[in-house]
């Protein structure tokens, strides 16, 4: 009885103390966002790619899927990488995460990263990616130790798509015949 | 009279001898010290029909076919037993001898190489070696004579555009690893047209097969801390494939043998040696392999189906001849043995020109069209302590130098793996499990998925694995994980 007693009681105490972990991440991540609204606000200024080099989206970009990879990387050390994406009810920027479940990540070893999301609206999405050096989060400094870059993706319907596709080949089929 | 007689016999016995003394040394340089007249007559009473057929183009095939609709758009991979994949290939033989023979080309254009990463992104059908095939070998495949004018002198990959401009031509655009080459020339008349192409684009996404993105749509070209190649086709997005359970073993005839059983050892030396069966002896070595040999090469078979042969005596690296001579013998020597192999087909994957007075061909198994890897398989004899290839041969224009060959049986079991194909985490994957790797030693030239095959005397089951290959051919392996219950 004892035994099993301790068993459950020491997969409580496990489980919790990996909540309470994942809790403090996750709070920590939250105080950063409230320390500096200028993460946030809309109003904020993009910043030159100094710290992380953004690959995709590359400037304001266009697409068909739902499915998106944003991609970046970096030669610099301690590098983290916030998602956000702007809510127009709240009127500003809020965290965004991607298909492993995250919106701050940290550049690993290999100087690259690949993060997929799902964009939620059809039509633009903005969205904000935020570099900043993890070791230094007690004083961000815009273009000091801060990077903040916003874009616009838009998801553009299919019929779209096939709109452009078949337009083409009437032109093609047109032209074609012109020269035939 | 008498003595008129004796010397006339004299005379007889001289011409005897002189005209044998010519056939020694004719034997000596057909064979180069190996054995006595006798082998000499049994090769001219010997069967023909003994000699092994090889056909190069069975070993040189393409690695793989793709077709996108263009930027942003999935990439499929066309596998052999697709409806169109003879026809595709039909075509790209058409207008490559075009090109070989200088006919019909409109328009021509060398690009650097970052223009490949641009080509790959627009509607396309890319066709890929394994490793760059020299045109000379091409043009013997076509059987076109090649006036050797082009710009290139070897093809790595191949790109038809079927929309390069509004008129009825077609793009085809040749890499050969270092520029990109891009001819504009009419579509095939009697072939598959522009309209066809996008019946084919069409279908293959209404497939819902699985899709494959180029690493630098999404990375940018020449954007990264280090070289990543501009093709490089990883899966897109977070998903599973299912791949078949494959299973490797020693053949059957190896690894059922009894040793002390002379009948089955001359199987097989059957086998193995073909009409040089008579003048080799064999033994069973310390380690328990099989020896044969005679004063001029030795073969030792492994039990785990490695087999080393080795070419004794000296060679001439004056017979170093041309890369399509050195492999005709490669590929006789292969195909000599191949019924050893079960279930799998071989391909080339690398040719090294650069030694002195040979060449080196290497080969690999592919089962149900899936590349298997030997990494760093250890070898007995020679310089090389491993060898990374299923079959590793050193050959000149004469004959096989050396080989090592790791002989093994390959079936299909009957459940099915289902794969986590998520490319995201790769690179940083490798740079944990390689600690010594850095921004500076590190390139991507090729990610592939492969089955690994491990050294082993026993039956596996083998596992897929990112194998990532850099400019300069090392490789770096990433297990991939398993999804169970699914």
């Amino acid at each position: 009885m004892y035994k099993k007693i301790i068993y459950i009681f020491t997969l409580v105490v496990l489980i919790a103390s990996f909540s309470v972990t994942s809790f403090a991440e996750s709070v920590e991540n939250q105080k950063l966002l409230d320390q500096y609204s200028i993460l946030t606000d809309r109003s904020t200024d993009d910043t030159e790619q100094f710290l992380v080099t953004i690959t995709r989206p590359e400037g304001d970009e266009s697409t068909f899927k739902e499915s998106y990879v944003i991609c970046g990387n970096s030669v610099n050390e301690k590098i983290s990488v916030m998602l956000l994406i702007y809510d127009n009810n709240e009127e500003k920027y809020i965290p965004f995460e991607n298909t492993d479940g995250d919106y701050i990540w940290d550049i690993g070893a290999s100087g690259i990263f690949m993060k997929e999301v799902i964009l939620p609206n059809r039509g633009a999405n903005d969205v904000r990616i935020i570099a900043y050096k993890n070791d230094e989060t007690e004083k961000l400094l815009s273009d000091s130790n801060l990077q903040i870059n916003s874009f616009k993706v838009s998801v553009l319907d299919n019929g779209i798509k096939e709109a452009i596709k078949t337009g083409f080949l009437k032109i093609t089929d047109m032209l074609n015949g012109l020269f035939k | 009279m008498k003595w008129f007689r004796v010397e006339r016999f004299k005379l007889y016995i001289l011409i005897a001898l002189v005209a044998t003394s010519f056939i020694q040394v004719g034997i000596l340089w057909n064979y180069q010290n190996e054995g006595l007249p006798t082998n000499f007559l049994w090769n001219i009473f010997a069967s023909t029909n003994e000699k092994a057929p090889s056909d190069v183009s069975e070993y040189i095939k393409f690695f793989r076919i793709t077709a996108t609709e263009g930027y942003d758009e999935s990439h499929f991979i066309i596998d052999e037993n697709h409806e169109y994949y003879e026809e595709l290939c039909l075509e790209v033989k058409y207008y490559l001898t075009n090109l070989l023979e200088e006919k019909n080309i409109l328009h021509e254009q060398t690009y650097p190489e970052e223009e490949w990463g641009k080509v790959v992104v627009k509607k396309s059908f890319v066709y890929e070696f394994k490793t760059k095939i020299n045109v000379n070998i091409l043009s013997a495949l076509l059987n076109v004579e090649n006036d050797e004018n082009q710009p290139f002198s070897s093809i790595y990959k191949i790109a038809l555009l079927p929309r390069i401009d509004s008129n009825n031509n077609i793009g085809l655009y040749i890499y050969d690893g270092f520029k990109t080459y891009g001819f504009v020339l009419p579509f095939n008349e009697k072939g598959i047209n522009r309209e066809k192409y996008n019946e084919i684009l069409s279908e293959l996404e209404k497939e819902e097969s699985y899709s494959y993105v180029v690493m630098n749509e999404w990375m940018g070209i020449n954007k990264t801390p280090y070289s990543i190649k501009p093709d490089i086709l990883i899966p897109r997005g977070s998903a599973s494939e299912d791949f078949e359970d494959i299973i490797c073993s020693v053949p059957k005839l190896l690894r059922d043998i009894d040793t002390s059983r002379k009948e089955e050892l001359d199987e097989i030396a059957a086998k193995v040696l073909g009409s040089d069966k008579e003048r080799l002896t064999w033994g069973i070595d310390m380690d328990n392999s099989i020896v044969f040999r005679n004063p001029s090469k030795t073969y030792k078979i492994h039990q785990d189906g490695l087999l080393e042969y080795k070419y004794l005596s000296q060679y001439d690296g004056a017979y170093k001849g041309s890369e399509i001579e050195a492999l005709e013998r490669s590929v006789e020597f292969i195909a000599q043995m191949s019924d050893l192999v079960k279930g799998a087909d071989i391909y080339l994957s690398g040719i090294d020109s650069t030694k002195y007075g040979y060449y080196t061909f290497t080969f690999d198994y592919k089962v149900s069209q899936r590349p298997i890897s030997f990494l760093e398989y250890p070898v007995n004899i020679g310089e090389e302590g491993v060898v990374n290839n299923a079959i590793t041969i050193n050959a000149n224009k004469k004959k096989v130098l050396s080989c090592y060959w790791v002989l093994k049986e390959f079936s299909v079991g009957n459940s099915n793996l289902k794969i986590r194909t998520y490319p995201f985490n790769l690179l940083d994957d490798i740079f944990t499990k390689y600690s010594h790797l850095n921004f500076y030693n590190f390139s991507v030239k090729d990610v592939i998925i492969s089955y690994e095959a491990k050294h082993s005397e026993n039956e596996e089951n083998l596992k897929p694995i990112w194998l990532i290959e850099t400019i300069d051919g090392r490789k770096f392996t990433v297990e991939m994980e398993e999804r169970k219950g699914e």
